[in-house]
């Protein structure tokens, strides 16, 4: 059971997890197409000078204040300045998200025997510590959902999916590492979780996984990350 | 339009099948409700869920998709108000994942243009009256 588990099944779930990805990348490519960078007949300086006024960026810097102040209005244009708190939850659930599956040191043991690669760890119980707090903001989203009215009202079945198919692969793994109940199937169903979690992104809301980077670094519009190259296409 | 009373299916999923972007928005949205404080109409309007921008999208065009055109008349008119008296397509909400909101209400509008179900001036709401007597 536990050979099939981190064998075979472990291959599918990563065969149909990086398959689905790469068709949810090609049908982005599919719905967007590239954007002409917009022609200028203005002289250089005063382009520059609309551009900035584009952002909110025509402060004149003359201290260190002044400074603070132009970050404090670039901050005051992101979701992170909007709401700190929901942003800084997520920021942190989401770097612990992606970070505690490749530091634990039983993963990194079963990476070193299929691949050889060898990937630096965090101790026992950092990691211990760190998916209880991952577990409580798991709950805080679940709580969010149930008890915020306006988180609520759009809430689907497909909400609730995602968020249990993310937390269960860390609530099984605290209580395997703490041998709650029987270890062995307690382990068992925590692989079958994870895997479940892998192929679950590319077909649940979990697929914001790869829209997000996609979207934000490369379509246009005034909160994008990157240079804006891309846009919708209008009719299909 | 053929229908007087009724509804065209075909021509919705017609519509509806132009966009594919907003078809996978849809199915990407993850309900955070971040978009919510967003929208000076939900800020103002006591904080009314159903003032939100995802809120609007999802239960106009997102109803659409889901029944894959085939909506009541009753349904289109409960839409009406969503997008027309409850968004003036302003184009100032964000969405942390990177959707386009007021795009898919302009389309869900125009949907419902097409089936007859159009803004109403002068109807007279119990809202508006309850307004003019603060002024």
């Amino acid at each position: 059971m536990y050979d099939f588990l981190i064998g075979p099944m472990l291959a599918l779930s990563l065969v149909v997890f990086i398959a689905g990805v790469a068709y949810r990348v090609y049908q982005f490519f599919s719905i967007s197409e590239a954007r002409p960078e917009p022609e200028t007949n203005l002289p250089k300086d005063l382009a520059r000078t609309v551009a900035a006024r584009e952002k909110d960026e025509y402060l004149r810097i003359d201290s260190a204040a002044d400074i603070l102040l132009k970050w404090k209005l670039r901050l005051k244009r992101t979701i992170l300045g909007r709401a700190p708190v929901m942003s800084s939850v997520t920021i942190v659930f989401h770097t612990l998200l992606f970070l505690l599956p490749v530091v634990t040191v039983g993963h990194s043991i079963l990476l070193d025997n299929y691949f050889g690669i060898s990937l630096p760890t965090l101790s026992e119980t950092t990691v211990d510590n760190l998916t209880l707090v991952f577990i409580v903001v798991i709950f805080f989203f679940l709580f969010r959902r149930i008890f915020v009215a306006k988180v609520r009202s759009v809430s689907t079945w497909r909400d609730y999916l995602a968020l249990f198919v993310t937390g269960a692969p860390f609530v099984t793994g605290y209580m395997a590492f703490h041998h709650w109940f029987d270890y062995k199937t307690v382990l068992y169903i925590h692989i079958i979780c994870g895997e479940l979690m892998l192929i679950a992104i590319p077909f649940t809301k979990l697929v914001h996984m790869p829209f997000f980077i996609l979207s934000r670094f490369l379509i246009r519009y005034e909160l994008g990350f990157g240079k804006g190259s891309r846009k919708w296409v209008e009719n299909t | 339009m053929a229908v007087v009373n009724g509804v065209d299916p075909d021509e919705i999923r017609k519509l509806l099948d132009q966009k594919k972007h907003m078809e996978v928005f849809l199915s990407v949205c993850v309900s955070c409700g971040m978009c919510a404080d967003s929208c000076f109409l939900y800020v103002n309007r006591n904080k009314d869920p159903s003032y939100m921008p995802s809120y609007k999208a999802v239960h106009s065009l997102g109803k659409m998709y889901r029944k894959k055109g085939k909506v009541t008349r009753e349904e289109l008119e409960e839409m009406k108000e969503l997008v027309y008296k409850k968004c003036v397509l302003c184009t100032r909400c964000y969405c942390p994942v990177g959707i386009s909101i007021p795009g898919m209400i302009a389309w869900a509008r125009n949907i419902c243009r097409s089936q007859g179900v159009f803004r109403e001036y002068d109807e007279r709401d119990s809202e508006n009256i309850e307004m003019k007597q603060h002024v």
